[in-house]
């Protein structure tokens, strides 16, 4: 890697431009600034069809990525981008979910609602079974737990079923308007509840309601992850603030703004980065295309840490435990200003300070 | 001259129902739906850019408590509180710029302003002995200190509403940060404290006509909280699947102290009937009426016999039916008893830690057994003692008391500050009970040495013994019934009358 150029943040570099002038400059400035992380895009590529990438999952120890669009799911090698393989499915994909230990993934399918169960090497089709809980919106594997989720934003509910044969084992139908589901890797399941500003949470193993954490001053929570270390949640609210909430005693704690709009995702990952006292990252992204960070300096010190116009309409992220990569697909829009007509994928690294 | 602001209670039929407070429903909050509507004076400063401020969030949370709040700035005037039931002032108000303002305002007030402690009398003016602010720049280890309360008080009206116990809660969460602390004069009422110091009081109250410092009364309620600028937002607080959980739910209870503090200054006062000792006698008849009374002396004692006889007589002739026990007798004696008080003519030797756990009230006229009936600490002239004991005390005989307590119906009605209490000098006795003792009088010109006082059932005594009944301190030495003021036998009245039940 080249040197770090000081003095220009991330955020300057977004700025700068576009398409390939803007992997140009990002690539020579990597830079290190001790507020901001040091995010760098390492690659960015196309993705074939018109269809909007609808999740993205990376497979065991971070080698692979694997991105669903429409109703295919591609393997890339995460260093270098390379198409490793394809997987046609038979119905649009809705999200996606990987259980490294078992390498096997898994996928929510809409139009007919179902699920199916897939081998990572090769990539194939080990089995699909049909959902009855109503269209899938969103798949969760907690791996601490064993636990493979299915939640229905339509129907309002969340099944779980068995990650081995993909029975149907249990389904509880919520009262809010459901979002990203985190999961604690302990048997407790939280769930965004846009209606309600609040977070449900539930018990995996009963698959009984526990109760709802009210997150103060959130309006609209949608984007959720969490950080399992520091039991901690992270919540995107509709105007683009950010919670911590300590999942022990349902307390929120600290109020990160950002210019995030409307419905959000979020990822987590702890010791992204590293240097400069970077502990953690919460990285949320909205529909408008912008990305925010939350840096994390202690378990109880949590500090906004920019943000980044993104060149295209946020569709999908995934951030790597493992090797702190953030991949990101981004919808173009067209110049008639329809639906995407070109998709493309762009992962952001960590810097050579981290190790692997 | 300061204008003196009135507040007006429009609470009459609450009043009404309290008529002479007879009813100790009189000193309950006001349910939280009766804030509505009430204006709060939110009175805030300026804190420097990218400093925390939560002033903000405060007014808010006001307001969804259903206040009204106007938000002043620290150099508003005082005229700023008329018609408003509640001042609010903020850490971020300058202390010196504040000076005594709101002192002599009678109208509520809640303040977390920890340097304005001293100018509105609610604590002496020593910085770091009288009141104190922790900072996580120059108390880094004490910063986190600050993150645990203790329950110093079990029985008043905001440690009820809150449900707190003696033991440690949490105040803040996790984070370092900014707290005060305060020492609170004779007559307030610590709450919760940081390190089990009740003179570092976290919440501290008083209630109206209350002995604050420096001979200053309370006007209207007062409260003293911990907060710092930035950090109300970090009141504790549980919800979700935790908040099932005990423990936790005892635990996070930093938001719901502050909001019970805030109702309870924002409740009217409970009614205190006027000095009148024809009207006290009266209704301490009535309470005596069907009462059984054990009186413990030493019978045919010497010095004090007559006292004694004096005493039973006078409870005879107020109703009670009195039973006489010497002091050697058992405890089993007050079995069936209304009410006990045990003469100052009983040797505490003799005694033997008699009627300590007993399920009736007892008023203790001998304060040297202080100690065994958990009163006040077994530290001998520490934790109690007594003036004018011949070769027992380095302090002169007094016949005054200085009445801190005086909203208490203990009180009898009398006002704040000295009165006589016996005609002549003699010896008076003391002890330094705990916070849940509710103090009415300290021997003068020593605020810490408390006269009378008495612990409701359910305080948490000295030792950490737990009040099966009222307990009372009244220090009636051997011969010095005789010797009572009309003051002091309208006290006298009003410590018995409040031990049977009666008077809130």
């Amino acid at each position: 890697m080249r040197p770090a150029r000081k003095g220009r943040s991330p955020r300057a570099w977004a700025r700068a431009g576009r398409g390939a002038a803007w992997l140009a400059l990002c690539l020579a400035c990597g830079a290190s600034l001790a507020a901001e992380p040091t995010l760098h895009l390492a690659h960015r590529f196309p993705i074939p069809g018109a269809a909007p990438v609808r999740a993205i999952a990376f497979g065991p120890g971070g080698t692979d990525a694997y991105v669903a669009a429409g109703s295919e799911l591609r393997d890339y090698r995460a260093a270098t981008a390379q198409l490793a393989g394809t997987l046609a499915l038979p119905a649009p994909v809705a999200d996606i979910a990987i259980d490294s230990a078992g390498r096997t993934g898994f996928a929510v399918l809409t139009a007919p609602a179902q699920l199916v169960i897939f081998r990572l090497q090769p990539l194939k089709i080990a089995a699909s079974t049909a959902l009855t809980d109503g269209t899938p919106s969103a798949l969760l594997f907690d791996a601490g737990a064993h636990a493979l989720l299915v939640e229905s934003a339509q129907a309002g509910t969340v099944t779980k079923v068995d990650a081995a044969t993909g029975r149907r084992l249990a389904s509880l139908r919520m009262q809010g308007s459901l979002r990203q589901m985190a999961a604690d890797g302990r048997g407790t399941l939280y769930v965004a509840d846009m209606a309600h500003d609040a977070i449900d949470v539930v018990d995996e193993a009963r698959m009984k309601y526990l109760g709802a954490i009210p997150v103060a001053g959130c309006k609209g929570p949608s984007g959720l992850a969490i950080d399992r270390v520091g039991r901690r949640l992270f919540v995107g609210c509709a105007d683009g603030t950010r919670y911590v909430v300590d999942t022990d005693l349902g307390f929120t704690f600290e109020r990160l703004p950002s210019p995030l709009r409307g419905s959000s995702r979020m990822v987590f990952a702890f010791h992204p980065f590293g240097a400069a006292g970077w502990k953690g990252a919460a990285i949320g992204a909205d529909q408008n295309g912008r990305l925010a960070l939350v840096r994390m300096n202690a378990f109880v010190n949590y500090t906004a840490a920019g943000d980044y116009p993104l060149p295209g309409n946020f569709e999908a992220m995934a951030l790597d435990q493992d090797t702190h990569q953030l991949w990101l697909a981004l919808g173009q829009p067209s110049s008639a200003g329809k639906a995407a007509a070109a998709v493309e994928l762009w992962t952001l690294g960590a810097t050579a300070e981290v190790s692997k | 001259m300061k204008r003196r602001i009135r507040w007006s209670v429009a609470v009459g039929g609450f009043l009404c129902a309290c008529a002479l407070g007879l009813s100790t429903a009189c000193a309950a909050m006001l349910p939280p739906s009766s804030l509505k509507g009430k204006t709060v004076l939110l009175v805030t400063g300026a804190t420097p850019a990218g400093e925390p401020n939560d002033d903000a969030l405060v007014r808010r949370h006001l307001q969804a408590l259903g206040f009204t709040v106007k938000t002043v700035d620290d150099g508003a005037p005082e005229s700023a509180a008329k018609g408003a039931s509640l001042i609010v002032i903020s850490s971020t108000a300058d202390a010196h710029r504040l000076g005594d303002r709101y002192a002599d305002a009678a109208i509520p007030l809640f303040t977390w302003n920890t340097f304005d402690y001293p100018n509105l009398g609610m604590t002496g003016t020593e910085l770091h002995h009288d009141f104190g602010v922790i900072d996580p720049l120059q108390h880094y280890a004490d910063s986190f200190m600050i993150l645990y309360g203790y329950g110093a008080n079990t029985t008043s009206d905001i440690s009820q509403a809150v449900g707190l116990k003696p033991q440690l809660f949490g105040t803040l969460y996790l984070e370092p940060g900014d707290a005060g602390w305060g020492r609170p004069g004779p007559g307030g009422t610590v709450i919760a404290d940081f390190d089990g110091q009740p003179n570092m009081a976290a919440v501290f109250t008083y209630e109206r006509d209350a002995s604050m410092l420096s001979r200053r009364t309370a006007p209207a309620r007062r409260v003293g909280f911990f907060l710092g600028n930035g950090n109300f937002h970090l009141l504790t607080a549980v919800h979700g699947p935790a908040a099932s959980d005990p423990q936790l739910h005892s635990w996070a209870i930093g938001l719901k102290l502050f909001d019970a503090a805030v109702r309870w200054a924002a409740s009217p006062p409970p009614p205190v009937a006027p000095y009148d000792p024809a009207a006290l006698d009266a209704r301490l008849s009535r309470a005596a009426h069907g009462k059984k009374l054990l009186y413990v002396e030493r019978v045919n004692a010497g010095e004090g016999r007559v006292a004694d006889e004096h005493i039973v007589a006078h409870l005879r002739s107020l109703g009670f039916e009195v039973d006489i026990a010497d002091q050697m007798e058992p405890q089993s004696r007050a079995d069936g008893e209304n009410l006990v008080i045990i003469s100052s003519t009983c040797s505490k030797y003799k005694l033997a830690n008699k009627y300590v756990d007993v399920k009736v009230p007892v008023i203790t006229l001998e304060g040297l057994y202080a100690d065994a009936m958990h009163l006040a600490g077994l530290h001998r002239y520490v934790d109690y003692g007594e003036h004018g004991e011949e070769k027992e005390s380095d302090d002169p005989p007094d016949n005054y008391l200085d009445i801190v307590g005086a909203w208490s119906p203990m009180a009898a009605g009398l006002p704040p500050g000295l009165v006589e209490f016996t005609r002549h000098p003699g010896v008076l006795k003391w002890a330094r009970p705990t916070p849940d003792a509710v103090v009415i009088a300290t021997l003068p010109n020593a605020p810490s040495e408390r006269a009378i006082f008495g612990y409701p059932k359910g305080s948490v005594m000295a030792g950490g013994f737990v009040a099966p009944a009222r307990r009372a301190l009244l220090p009636l030495d051997n011969p010095s019934y005789d010797d009572l003021t009309a003051q002091g036998k309208a006290l006298f009245d009003a410590v018995v009358l409040w031990s049977v039940g009666g008077g809130g």
